[in-house]
């Protein structure tokens, strides 16, 4: 490449007739390239050149002049793929590279890349035995190991904890319902691709769920409500699935099966302000509490291109967009609006969140909604003693737990802050008569609560260090002799490294205040 | 032979010769901009550096031209590095290139599509090929 890059060879480009170019095509023997002109080319089709080489495709540009223009580039991997992804058809191999305008900029991606690709979650899934996805039981699925369900049950107890504050209740629905509930919520007309085939039980056909909406809506149903009894405000951990195609599949990004931290308020119009001030707050505490300092707000609103097909009136549009864009201002939140970015059932605010090196993420949502409430003809009794329609709201902060856990992971590079970490402390005898010691230090260390492991092997001391740093673990106690005969711990923390001997009592107050206070660093 | 008004965003106008090439009559404007361009847009349209004024469709014929030129003005704006626009015929050069190394080292590769990519994280292009035996990583030097 850097050859032909250097001999400043001219792009050269023609137009000529179809049947010209099928016959060039066919007489180089490029059957696929053919096959493309064929079905896609006008009767003028333009094709490309570079002097010099063999080279010649069916495109339509624009290139650059020359290919000395071309300075800083590199080739990065080969893959598999299908020709037009189609299993049926050749396989082929797909060469993938970059480019940039200088070298610098090149360089600078490369490290980027680098460094990201040590943060993998997938990589660090494995070497932290977080979670696997196993080919066996099907693609895009995740079995959460002991030590990511630990994480997971830290990050459930708590936005437990803030629902039960905020005023939300929990409710539990099936994974399965109807199909011809999925037909009145629309989804199968609209989202149909993306669920998974029915399955037939004696005369009625099943469908999984693809997101949790219409079961909220069943609680709702459930009984008449007056406007003494809003706002409703249901929260689930809803686990979804979506027939996503495999070639789409990422890790814990893109799944089949995940689990939402799902919310649907039902209110009146004059409480929206209050509930969108609310979720915009909660959002942000707890993007915060997992150390998320940039947090981007999108605004989507429905924008001045009427060619599109919007539900609802366009007064109602204005005052929810208004009630969203207020929720934000109330609290000197900066967003952007992006016009002509909403769903066609309503606006909604996006949050975004730039990870630590950079790399932004979408995250959880709050969404309106004039679709389902109309489809489902839900009401309450006003003041007036006549039925209204209650505005719906889809809210959740963590989005896919699976994927928030995977943008976790790769954030904190495997090393977790002290309250999400699988094993907080590791007590690590430097021989095997101070194992009993060191029983005795974790046993008194579980007793207030804290995650601890003992690594009793008879390792040398520098290996048991070594295991416990790679395991990212926040705390190393180093207990010898001395530490026994004082009854103290020599303390190492994973980045700081040697923080000196101190109490046990000393060292535990030390752990406990950290894990209280959810600190993101271990100082 | 016809002439044609050419003008910039920052309404800097020439008269050329409707043959001139893009590059050219970029080049009687403003020479530092000709000089960094990888290609220019017309009427919201990407073309090469190397068109004709005269190939552009909708340029010569003066009755067909579209409104926006009839006050005798063809504008052009530069495609230049540090934009995505330029990234992306960067890239795509690139591909290009690549598939004509792969075509130059393994005679007889059957080539598939090779497009610049700018919103993958991880990769800036590719091509799919269906080289005569298959290729390895080695062949990245």
């Amino acid at each position: 490449m850097r050859d032909i890059a250097k001999r400043n060879m001219p792009y050269r480009r023609d137009e000529i007739p179809k049947a010209e170019a099928l016959r060039i095509f066919n007489e180089r023997d490029e059957p696929l390239k053919y096959e493309l002109i064929d079905e896609k080319a006008g009767e003028i089709v333009s094709v490309y050149y570079i002097d010099g080489s063999p080279f010649i495709d069916f495109c339509l540009g624009p290139h650059v002049p020359n290919t000395n223009r071309l300075r800083a580039f590199k080739l990065l991997s080969l893959a598999g793929a299908y020709w037009k992804g189609d299993a049926e058809r050749p396989q082929m191999q797909r060469i993938y590279g970059t480019a940039f305008f200088t070298q610098e900029e090149l360089d600078a991606w490369l490290k980027q890349r680098a460094e990201a690709e040590k943060r993998d979650h997938r990589r660090l899934g494995r070497e932290l035995d977080l979670f696997s996805i196993q080919e066996q039981y099907g693609q895009g699925l995740v079995f959460w190991h002991p030590k990511g369900g630990i994480v997971r049950q830290q990050m459930d107890d708590y936005l437990r904890a803030e629902l039960v504050k905020r005023n939300y209740s929990f409710v539990y629905t099936p994974h399965i319902a109807r199909r011809e509930l999925w037909q009145l919520s629309g989804h199968e007309q609209n989202y149909g691709d993306s669920m998974f085939a029915p399955t037939k039980l004696e005369e009625t056909e099943f469908r999984l769920k693809p997101m949790n909406c219409p079961m909220h809506i069943g609680i709702y149903k459930s009984q008449q409500r007056s406007y003494r009894d809003l706002p409703q405000r249901y929260a689930e951990m809803g686990t979804v699935y979506r027939a996503e195609l495999s070639g789409t599949l990422h890790g814990l990004m893109r799944v089949r099966g995940f689990t939402v931290d799902d919310a649907h308020l039902f209110c009146t119009p004059e409480q929206i302000p209050r509930e969108i001030d609310d979720c915009v707050d909660f959002a942000y505490q707890v993007l915060k509490t997992f150390g998320f300092d940039k947090i981007k707000f999108e605004l989507s609103v429905k924008g001045s291109d009427r060619s599109k097909l919007y539900l609802g009136a366009d007064e109602q549009w204005e005052e929810a967009e208004k009630a969203l864009a207020t929720g934000l201002e109330a609290r000197g939140i900066q967003y952007e609006r992006m016009e002509g970015e909403a769903a066609f059932y309503g606006p909604k605010i996006d949050f975004k969140i730039e990870d630590a090196i950079g790399r932004l993420w979408q995250l959880g949502t709050v969404q309106w909604d004039f679709n389902l409430p109309e489809r489902f003809e839900l009401e309450y009794i006003g003041e007036d003693n006549k039925p209204h329609r209650p505005v719906m709201v889809h809210r959740a902060l963590f989005g896919s737990i699976e994927r928030f856990f995977g943008v976790l992971i790769e954030h904190y590079a495997g090393a977790f802050p002290i309250w999400l970490a699988p094993v907080q402390v590791a007590v690590l005898p430097i021989t095997d008569r101070i194992n009993e010691y060191a029983e005795k230090v974790a046993h008194e260390l579980r007793g207030a609560g804290l995650r601890v492991e003992v690594n009793g092997r008879s390792d040398k001391i520098g290996a048991k260090i070594r295991d416990a740093q790679l395991q990212k673990i926040p705390f190393m106690l180093v207990l010898g002799d001395r530490e026994l005969q004082e009854y103290k711990v020599a303390v190492r923390e994973r980045s700081q490294g040697d923080i000196g001997a101190m109490s046990l009592d000393d060292f535990k107050e030390l752990a406990r205040r950290l894990v209280e206070t959810r600190a993101l660093t271990n100082t | 032979m016809s002439e044609i008004n050419v003008q910039l965003k920052d309404g800097t106008a020439i008269q050329v010769p409707s043959s001139t090439t893009v590059a050219e009559a970029l080049k009687k404007l403003d020479r530092d901009l000709a000089k960094q361009a990888l290609a220019a847009k017309i009427n919201h349209k990407e073309f090469d550096l190397a068109t004709r004024l005269d190939e552009i469709p909708d340029a010569s014929g003066s009755d067909r031209l579209p409104e926006f030129m009839r006050d005798g003005a063809l504008k052009i704006e530069p495609v230049l590095p540090q934009t995505l626009e330029g990234l992306d015929v960067l890239r795509h050069s690139t591909a290009h290139l690549l598939a004509a190394a792969v075509l130059d080292l393994f005679p007889g590769t059957k080539l598939g599509i090779g497009p610049a990519l700018l919103d993958d994280p991880r990769y800036g292009f590719f091509y799919d090929v269906i080289a005569p035996r298959a290729l390895t990583e080695p062949i990245f030097r």
